[in-house]
C-alpha cells in the first residue's frame, strides 16, 4: 500500500488543522450569512408583487419604486380592455401610512395596499378569500408576517391608521417588503378615506392579466406604442427587475448590504487563499524534497490538492450547518425569507473549490520556481 | 587497482594540504579507467548565480570524469563550487554552459521530465536530512521505494535499509523523536534503499558520532563494491577520506591546480 502522505500530513498537527478548518468555516459562514440576507432582501423587494396576480403592470412613467410609484388615472387602465389579448385589469394602490397601536402607544409605518375586495387581486385563492373581508369601511387585514413592531394586535382590535380609527377584520400572509416592517390590505373605499378624495379614480399599479397564449413582451410593446407617455406597461420580469435594481443600487440599505456581500466574498476568498497558502508553504521544503527524490510536480500537486480538498470538506460541512441555524434565527428576527438553497450551496462550494485550486496552484508554482537544489 | 590505494595509507592524517597532494596523485591514475565506464563526464561546465543585476560565477569551466564503483570526495573551501557541482550532477539544477553527462544522459539539453527520470536513479543524502516530519522513519524510506513500485515488500525493504544504518529499533519513530544523527542515518537509508547507481551526499557524516561514521563509511564501501554504485560526497570530515577512491579538491569553481580529468 502506498504511504498515505496526504492523510499523515493532515494528521500531524491536529490543533493546527482544527484552527485552519475553523478559520475557513468562519469565512464560509460569513459568506453564507451575507448571501442569505442579500437574497432575502432582493426577495423582499418584490414580495408584494409576487403575491399579486398579473402578467403585465401599468405604472406611471414617473414610477420610481414601490414606495414612490406616482399615480395615474384608472381610465388609462380601462382603456386597455379593448385589446383582445387582455383578459382582465385591476387597479391597485400602494402607499405607506402610520399605524398606531392605541393600547400600547406604539407607532410605525406600514405599507397600505388598496384593492377591490370583490376582485381576485392575488394569485392565491386563500388570499383573495381573505381580501373579501375588507368590504366594510375602515376595515383592514393585517399581515401576520409583519415584524413585531406593531404591538399586540388581533382580529377585532382597533388601531389608528393615518389618524383614523380602523378595525382589523382578519389577517393574511404576504410578508413585509423592504419599504415597511408590515403590510395592511384595505378596500379602495377605505384607501380613499385614509389618503383623501384626491386619490379617487387613480391607481399606482394596474394589474393586467392576459388571455391564454398571449406573449407578454409583445403585448407590452404594442401597448407602450399605443398609450400616452404618462404611463407605461411593464412585464412582471421588468417590474421586479426595476424594483430589485432600485433596492440594490439606489436605496442606501441596498447599497450597504450589496457592498457587504462583495466585501464578504472578497474576505472569504482572501482568508481561504491565505490559509491554504500558509498550509502549503509550511510544507514547501518537504514538497521540494519529494520532488528532488524523483516524484513529479503532478504528484506533489495531487498531495496539495487532496490536502486542501480535505480541509475544505471538514470546514464546509460545519459552515453549512451553522449557516442553516443562523438562517432560522435571522428569518425569525427579520421576517425575511432567508433559506439555504441548492444554488447557493453550489455557488459557495464552487467558489471555495476554485479559490483552493488557485491557492494550491500558486503554492505549487512557488515549488516549481524553488530549485530542488536549494535543499542542499 | 583502486585509486585510494595509490593515494595514501589509512594511517595518513588527512588535511586539506595532503588532500591536494593526494588529488594530484589520484588524477594521474585517471587515464587507466576503461572508456565508457564513467558515470559522470563533465566538460567545461560554467555556472553563475544571478541575483539582482549581477551574476556570481561559481563554476568556471570545470571538467571531470567519475567512474563506476568509485567513491569520490569533493573538498575545498566554502564557495568553491562543490555543492553547486553536486546539484548539477544530481539534475537538481539546470546546467548553463558546457556538457554534463550523468549515467549516460546528457543534461545540457535535458527536459524537466528527463531530469526527473534521472533523479530516480540517484540516491541523495542532503546536508540537512530533509525527512518528512509527518512520516515515521520506515515511511520516509518507503516513500523512496514507492518511486519504483508499490508492493508489500516495501515495508521489509525499508526495515532492512534502516537496520543497515543501525536504526532497526526506530522504524516507527518520527523525525522529531530522533536525534539529528539518527535523522541523518534515516536519510542515508532513504538514499540507498533503491540501490541507486549513483549516490550523492553533502556532508553525510557531519552529524554523526565516530561509531556511526565508521558504520556508514563501511556501508558505503560495501554498497559500492557489491552493487557497482558510484558515490560523490562533499565533505570536510577527515574521517571520510579513508574510504575515498579519489579526493578532488576544488577552489574558485575549478579543480585544484594540477588536477587533470
Amino acid at each position: 500500500m502506498r504511504t498515505p502522505l496526504t492523510w499523515l500530513n493532515l494528521q500531524q498537527h491536529k490543533a493546527r488543522l482544527a484552527v485552519t478548518a475553523l478559520g475557513l468555516s468562519l469565512a464560509t459562514t460569513l459568506l453564507f450569512v451575507h448571501l442569505g440576507i442579500f437574497h432575502g432582501m432582493t426577495h423582499n423587494a418584490v414580495r408584494l408583487y409576487s403575491a399579486l396576480d398579473f402578467d403585465l403592470a401599468l405604472v406611471s412613467s414617473r414610477y420610481s419604486w414601490q414606495l414612490e410609484p406616482d399615480r395615474f388615472s384608472v381610465r388609462r387602465l380601462h382603456y386597455l380592455r379593448r385589446y383582445d389579448a387582455i383578459d382582465s385589469v385591476e387597479p391597485v394602490r400602494v402607499r405607506s401610512g402610520l399605524f398606531r397601536n392605541i393600547q400600547e402607544g406604539t407607532s410605525h409605518f406600514t405599507l397600505i395596499v388598496g384593492i377591490d375586495p370583490n376582485a381576485d387581486t392575488f394569485r392565491e385563492a386563500e388570499l383573495n378569500e381573505r381580501a373579501s373581508l375588507v368590504r366594510d369601511d375602515r376595515s383592514l387585514l393585517m399581515d401576520s408576517l409583519s415584524m413585531n413592531v406593531y404591538g399586540d394586535w388581533g382580529v377585532g382590535s382597533r388601531p389608528e391608521v393615518i389618524g383614523q380609527r380602523c378595525r382589523i377584520v382578519g389577517d393574511l400572509e404576504i410578508g413585509p417588503g423592504i419599504v415597511a416592517p408590515g403590510l395592511a390590505v384595505v378596500s379602495h373605499q377605505t384607501y380613499d378615506q385614509l389618503f383623501g378624495r384626491e386619490n379617487v379614480g387613480t391607481a399606482t399599479l394596474g394589474l393586467i392579466r392576459l388571455a391564454d397564449r398571449a406573449d407578454p413582451e409583445r403585448v407590452a410593446a404594442l401597448m407602450n406604442a399605443d398609450l400616452p407617455k404618462d404611463v407605461r406597461v411593464l412585464t412582471r420580469t421588468d417590474l421586479e427587475h426595476r424594483e430589485r435594481h432600485h433596492l440594490l443600487f439606489v436605496r442606501p440599505v441596498g447599497v450597504i448590504f450589496g457592498s457587504n456581500v462583495v466585501i464578504a466574498l472578497a474576505l472569504a476568498v482572501i482568508v481561504i487563499y491565505q490559509v491554504l497558502c500558509t498550509e502549503v508553504s509550511n510544507r514547501l521544503r518537504e514538497f521540494a524534497t519529494i520532488h528532488a527524490l524523483g516524484y513529479s510536480l503532478g504528484f506533489v500537486r495531487g498531495v496539495v490538492l487532496r490536502q486542501t480538498a480535505f480541509i475544505l470538506v471538514v470546514s464546509f460541512i460545519p459552515a453549512v450547518t451553522v449557516s442553516v441555524l443562523l438562517y432560522k434565527v435571522l428569518e425569525e428576527m427579520s421576517r425575511m425569507p432567508i433559506v439555504m438553497t441548492a444554488e447557493r450551496l453550489l455557488f459557495v462550494a464552487s467558489l471555495l473549490a476554485g479559490t483552493s485550486f488557485l491557492a494550491a496552484l500558486a503554492a505549487t508554482t512557488r515549488l516549481r520556481r524553488l530549485e530542488p537544489a536549494e535543499l542542499f | 587497482m583502486r585509486t585510494s590505494e595509490v593515494l595514501a595509507s589509512k594511517d595518513d592524517a588527512v588535511t586539506l594540504d595532503s588532500t591536494a597532494e593526494r588529488t594530484t596523485e589520484a588524477n594521474e591514475d585517471a587515464g587507466e579507467r576503461p572508456a565508457g565506464s564513467q558515470v559522470v563526464r563533465a566538460r567545461e561546465i560554467h555556472y553563475d548565480y544571478v541575483s539582482g543585476g549581477g551574476s556570481l560565477p561559481v563554476l568556471n569551466g570545470l571538467s571531470l570524469d567519475i567512474a563506476e564503483s568509485e567513491i569520490v570526495m569533493l573538498t575545498g573551501p566554502s564557495g568553491s563550487g562543490k555543492t553547486t557541482l553536486l546539484t548539477l550532477i544530481g539534475a537538481l539544477r539546470t546546467i548553463q554552459r558546457g556538457s554534463l553527462e550523468v549515467l549516460g544522459k546528457e543534461l545540457a539539453c535535458a527536459s524537466g521530465a528527463d531530469r526527473l527520470t534521472l533523479r530516480r536513479e540517484i540516491g541523495f543524502v542532503f546536508q540537512t536530512h530533509n525527512l518528512l516530519d509527518a512520516l515515521t522513519a520506515s515511511q520516509n524510506v518507503s516513500l523512496a521505494l514507492e518511486l519504483k513500485s508499490v508492493c508489500r515488500e516495501n515495508r521489509d525493504k525499508a526495515a532492512d535499509a534502516l537496520t543497515k544504518v543501525g536504526l532497526g529499533h526506530r522504524l516507527g519513530h518520527r523525525p522529531n523523536a530522533m536525534s539529528i544523527g539518527e535523522c541523518q542515518r534515516v536519510s542515508i537509508a532513504r538514499a540507498i534503499v533503491n540501490r541507486p547507481r549513483l549516490l550523492l551526499a553533502d556532508e553525510p557524516t557531519a552529524a554523526l558520532d565516530n561509531k556511526s561514521t565508521e558504520r556508514m563509511l563501511a556501508m558505503f564501501r560495501d554498497l559500492v563494491d557489491a552493487e557497482g554504485c558510484s558515490m560523490i560526497a562533499v565533505t570536510h570530515d577527515p574521517r571520510t577520506m579513508d574510504v575515498a577512491d579519489r579526493i578532488i579538491a576544488m577552489d574558485d569553481g575549478r579543480l585544484h591546480p594540477g588536477t587533470p580529468l
